[in-house]
């Protein structure tokens, strides 16, 4: 990927989404698209077709590990790299992500002056694998 | 320079959405201090459950709004009580974590 143009943050929280709209629109001039549940980050990663997508783990109903593993059965969203968003970032559970597929975990809470420069380094490693 | 005055203008906002959030974080301390005070009342799993994932959720939050003390001590207060919900007696440590992080608030 050359450039991160469209980021889908996905978090239940509404502070977080605020926080975070700002962090990669302003600071990171990203365009940002929003969901607020599992359920709704499928549709708008369907029809946004962002460049990726940054997940919250714990969410109420669809979590973020099951959000993904829908993303990944879907052939409109199954090649979107995900990041997981957690406020717990453990070695262990950081490894259990990568080994879902994820291709990286970014902790919460976050830097909103930092955020951009961190998802775009992790997008970039990722490149840098393939 | 058009990249200070970007980040200029990220700063100004980041500032403007922090005071926004004040308001809210008070709101949030006070919903917890009453789940905290329900769940030490009546430590059932729902109780507690209640009052782990309002914790959970404020520890990810409030550090991203500049109110890091109060994040860290809501992370505090969420590992006692998940070490409650386990069977073990954390509550003084638990009241100690609502302590710092509603001093610690805005």
């Amino acid at each position: 990927m050359s450039e991160l143009r469209k980021v889908l943050l996905v978090d239940d929280d509404k502070d977080i989404r605020v926080i975070g709209q700002m962090s990669l629109a302003d600071v990171g001039g990203m365009e940002t698209v929003l969901a607020g549940s599992g359920e709704e980050a499928l549709a708008v990663a369907a029809a946004e077709q962002p460049d990726v997508i940054m997940l919250d783990v714990m969410m109420p109903g669809m979590d973020g590990p099951t959000t993904f593993r829908r993303l990944r059965e879907e052939p409109a969203t199954a090649s979107i790299p995900v990041v997981f968003m957690t406020a717990k970032i453990q070695r262990h559970e950081v490894q259990r992500y990568l080994d879902l597929g994820a291709i990286g975990v970014i902790g919460k809470p976050f830097d909103p002056m930092e955020l951009p420069a961190e998802l775009r380094e992790l997008v970039r490693r990722a490149g840098s694998e393939e | 320079m058009a990249v200070w005055d970007e980040r200029d203008r990220a700063l100004t906002r980041l500032g403007e959405l922090r005071g926004q959030f004040a308001d809210r974080l008070r709101t949030r301390l006070e919903r917890l201090a009453e789940q905290v005070a329900t769940a030490h009342r009546n430590p059932t799993s729902g109780t507690l459950a209640e009052a782990i994932a309002t914790a959970h959720r404020l520890a990810g939050t409030a550090g991203s709004f500049g109110y890091v003390a109060v994040g860290e001590s809501a992370a505090g207060l969420e590992r006692s009580l998940q070490r409650i919900a386990g069977g073990q007696d954390d509550w003084e440590a638990a009241l100690a974590a609502l302590e710092r992080a509603q001093a610690s608030g805005p």
